[in-house]
């Protein structure tokens, strides 16, 4: 056990990176987990610095992102477990959340999260009213109604039956 | 300072003797993380530090020392409220929107009824974004699935079949499909209404959208066949059509075949065929050229299917061989 006390840090410390968030928390990640992220990747291979400053990330959304990266940094876990992982992870997070993560993700180049985060996304997105997307996305209708008429005479359209919700 | 180790928070606190009194989880990740399906897995002992270590302190400990190096071994925090301090999420830089590509990203994975009823009128630039060759091309090949209609029942509906998370989905369209379904090409259909002499219509089942083609140049009734393909360097489909027709010379059937460019060509286009030669087994079909000046027979590439015969036999698969060839020469022009 002492042994391990005395080797454990040290390796520990030499394969670990500080990331700082843009609200100046920081967050330990070993370095097997951060290279999973390209732009990070990048950075670590420019220079030897261990603490890298995201100005644009926040705390919250920086975490779920490292939480993320250090389980598909696991090596004991199976792609299964991960895939399962994965579903777990944005399953039940608002729309807000995930818009911020989708940012982060591309920021960071995480594309396998990007993907999974943008499908969430859409999922919520089905079936909702024109209304509930312009509000979630902050998007100010540009159309007139003319050109809104005109496009929905050029496309004419058979699901009148649908339902659509709005929350 | 605060320190986070793989997304948990916690602080130190150095004057106050690095004393462990507690974490504060982090409810979004946290909570999934520790739901009971999370912690029924069979996790390595790593993970299952990792996982259960979440909420439970001395689990977290461990793995905190093994991870975050001599900072923090026997390191102590304490309860940080964080949800308290932070919970307006004021700090954050506002995103008024989202990025184009970011945009474009997430449309991808919306169905296309929700796309054409919905995302098309939420602004302009959604308008140009889906509107967008690149766009339509991608969300293409984003889509898996197979329309699937019974063979020897021109007049059963075909139905839509595709997997998702692991389960075969089987969907029946709302579409009213025509008399005959020949083929399909990304997602658009060939068919053929009986009535009206034999209009051919390439169509798209899920916008409902359709677009009659010229009519043929002879009226024709015997062993028609038609094929739909896309030329890929010109961006155009084009239709072949093969035909018998009823004017017999000299007691052989006249077969021809003719080719148009979908929304380009008013007219058909025939195609010389008296110079190509077609020998086909079941599964292996050979295309001869004949030279004109030489009167020279080439052999062309083959078609040959024979390495897949089991699972076209399996999948109930049956060409034609006219069709195959149709196929290729759609190719060629």
């Amino acid at each position: 056990m002492v042994t391990t006390d005395e080797k454990g840090p040290l390796t520990a410390k030499k394969k670990s990176v500080i990331i700082r968030s843009c609200d100046g928390d920081e967050f330990l990640v070993s370095e097997s987990a951060a290279v999973l992220s390209t732009s990070l990747k990048k950075i670590l291979e420019e220079k030897e610095d261990r603490l890298i400053h995201l100005s644009d990330i926040d705390n919250k959304t920086l975490a779920m992102v490292i939480a993320y990266l250090s389980t598909h940094a696991d090596d004991g876990l199976s792609d299964d477990l991960k895939r399962s992982f994965d579903q777990e992870f944005v399953s039940g997070k608002e729309f807000d959340v995930l818009k911020y993560l989708v940012l982060a993700t591309d920021t960071l180049q995480v594309t396998c999260l990007c993907y999974t985060v943008a499908k969430k996304m859409a999922d919520i997105m089905k079936n909702k009213l024109v209304e509930w997307v312009r509000r979630e996305f902050d998007i100010q209708n540009d159309y007139t109604p003319e050109a809104e008429a005109e496009i929905r005479r050029l496309d004419a359209w058979a699901w009148d039956d649908r339902q659509l919700e709005d929350d | 300072m605060g320190y986070w180790a793989c997304g948990l928070p916690w602080e130190r606190y150095p004057e106050e003797g690095n004393s462990i009194v507690g974490l504060r989880s982090f409810d979004d990740v946290i909570d999934r993380f520790t739901s009971d399906k999370a912690r029924g897995l069979s996790l390595s002992p790593s993970a299952r530090v990792f996982v259960v270590g979440l909420r439970r302190l001395s689990y977290l400990s461990n793995y905190s020392s093994a991870m975050a190096g001599d900072d923090c071994v026997s390191l102590k925090c304490r309860v940080r409220p964080y949800y308290l301090r932070r919970c307006k999420r004021v700090t954050l830089t506002n995103i008024e929107s989202l990025p184009d590509d970011m945009v474009f990203k997430i449309l991808l994975h919306l169905p296309v009824e929700d796309i054409y009823n919905v995302a098309k009128f939420v602004c302009r630039k959604w308008y140009h974004i889906i509107n967008s060759h690149n766009f339509i091309y991608t969300h293409l090949q984003h889509s898996s699935g197979l329309l699937i209609q019974h063979l020897g029942a021109f007049s059963s509906s075909p139905i839509f079949v595709s997997m998702s998370r692991g389960q075969i989905e089987i969907s029946k369209l709302s579409y009213k499909f025509r008399d005959i379904v020949w083929t399909s090409c990304n997602g658009l259909l060939l068919e053929r209404t009986l009535k009206y002499g034999s209009i051919l219509y390439v169509s798209n089942p899920v916008t409902k959208q359709h677009f009659a083609l010229p009519p043929l140049n002879r009226r024709v009734f015997l062993n028609t066949y038609s094929g739909l393909g896309y030329d890929a360097a010109s961006r155009e489909y084009k239709v072949v059509h093969t035909y018998v027709c009823n004017d017999y010379n000299d007691g052989d059937p006249n077969i021809g075949c003719a080719i148009l460019t979908v929304g380009v060509d008013e007219y058909w286009r025939n195609v010389q065929t008296e110079h190509l030669c077609v020998s086909a087994s079941e599964f292996c079909w050979e295309v001869w050229e004949m030279k004109p000046d030489t009167a020279e027979w080439i052999k062309l590439l083959n078609i040959d299917l024979e390495a897949r015969k089991c699972t076209l036999e399996h999948l109930f698969c049956f060409a034609l061989p006219t069709m195959f060839v149709l196929e290729k020469l759609s190719h060629l022009s």
